[in-house]
């Protein structure tokens, strides 16, 4: 995670002043990026930057210093996110050919050595979208119970349900596949 | 993200892990470890559209400090200043209604100074304007005056037809023919219809038959006839 904005470029970004719009970004944007690269998004860079794109002006609205700032981001990114996956839901689906998908090979060593990352966007798919969603903004956005409830349209109580038992699945998830593995 | 994290969002990690009371699950610490260094170290090079709104800012802030010169050149590529053509455009749309304004006047006064008419026009109103008294002046359109009205109506026929031959002399006669002739019902029409005079060259054709010109005008060609007779030949064979 890069490092914290200023106070001088929070006043000056939530001021409406652009000359705070290039710090917002290089704070901000990698978060977004991990936040939709976590949700298996294709093109993250894309839509991260569709995010930016739609807030940046917008920043003069925003109040509540730092976590107000991350939290209007990330609901935008949010409903970016919704309104992708409705999109794709609508698009055809192109089926290139895949060589990962063809059954008759076997795993390579690289594979399996960079199997994590693929693993991982693999396992959170198994958990149930509430629960997944309030773990990747917890933990890649970085927010609280209370702005993830703000974010979802949920009550704090409720988040926090969804993160234990999002908590709980994935590491039944995880230790099933350490099983599986060895 | 490498493995150096600050302790803060470890402790975030910690504290989530331990308000689900999971503390103890190592293996599901190292998922959410996984799950966070998907957050890149850097933010990704900016599109076109989104350098250009961060560029916009950044040249916000040059402005401020900067003259608006180098502002200027602080543009990124495919922004376009348009401070300079703002100016310009209120500039060129005065100037193009100076010229619509002055060629309008050319054309109106070549016109004008081409049509003899018009000349004659002119000297007649300038007569009637600076001769008769200001005082006499104000009576006139009512027509009880006959000394100074009948000169207005006058050139009617009499600016038309000698017009052609003899341009000055003609006034000062008609003048005194209009004196004897022209009673007051003739006079009000005429001078309503100083504008019309430039036409009545072809009134002159009918004196013949002065009823089926149908204007109010029929009365004081009549009167003129003597002086006319030698130009209507001349003009309706063509």
């Amino acid at each position: 995670m890069a490092d914290q904005l200023s106070d001088d470029e929070l006043s000056a970004a939530l001021a409406g002043d652009p000359s705070g719009f290039s710090a917002v970004y290089t704070v901000m944007s990698p978060a977004v990026l991990g936040y939709f690269r976590a949700k298996g998004v294709e093109d993250a860079e894309a839509l991260t930057q569709d995010v930016f794109v739609d807030v940046l002006p917008k920043l003069a609205n925003v109040t509540g210093g730092h976590t107000g700032l991350r939290t209007f981001i990330f609901s935008v990114a949010h409903a970016r996110l919704v309104d992708h996956y409705r999109r794709s839901e609508r698009t055809p689906q192109l089926a290139e050919y895949d060589p990962l998908n063809d059954a008759r090979h076997s795993a390579s060593a690289e594979d399996e050595a960079l199997g994590a990352l693929g693993g991982l966007s693999h396992t959170l798919s198994r958990l149930n979208e509430e629960q997944r969603e309030v773990l990747v903004l917890r933990i890649v956005a970085d927010l609280s119970i209370d702005e993830v409830a703000g974010i979802m349209g949920k009550s704090p109580g409720a988040i926090k349900q969804l993160q234990r038992r999002g908590l709980s699945a994935l590491r039944e998830l995880v230790t099933e596949k350490d099983h599986a593995a060895s | 993200m490498t493995g150096t994290r600050n302790p803060q969002q470890d402790g975030s990690i910690q504290a989530m892990l331990r308000d689900s009371g999971l503390e103890a699950a190592t293996e599901l610490r190292s998922t959410l470890d996984q799950l966070q260094a998907l957050v890149p170290d850097r933010a990704p090079a900016p599109r076109a559209d989104l350098a250009a709104l961060l560029a916009a800012g950044s040249m916000d802030a040059a402005e401020r400090s900067a003259a608006p010169e180098e502002e200027a050149e602080d543009l990124s590529d495919g922004v376009i200043s348009l401070a300079g053509r703002r100016g310009g455009r209120k500039r060129r749309l005065a100037l193009i209604g100076g010229a619509v304004i002055g060629a309008m006047g050319l054309g109106a006064g070549a016109v004008a100074a081409s049509s003899q008419d018009f000349r004659e026009n002119v000297g007649h109103t300038l007569g009637v304007l600076f001769q008769p008294a200001a005082p006499t002046r104000t009576p006139a359109p009512s027509g009880p005056t006959p000394s100074d009205l009948p000169a207005v109506p006058v050139p009617v026929p009499a600016a038309t037809s000698p017009a052609l031959t003899r341009p000055a002399e003609p006034s000062a006669q008609a003048t005194a023919q209009a004196t004897k002739h022209a009673g007051p019902i003739a006079t009000p029409p005429a001078v309503g219809r100083g504008g019309e005079l430039p036409n009545p060259p072809h009134r002159p054709v009918q004196p013949g038959a002065p009823g089926q010109n149908g204007r109010g005008l029929a009365p004081s060609p009549l009167p003129t006839s003597p002086e006319v007779p030698g130009l209507p030949t001349a003009f309706p064979k063509p």
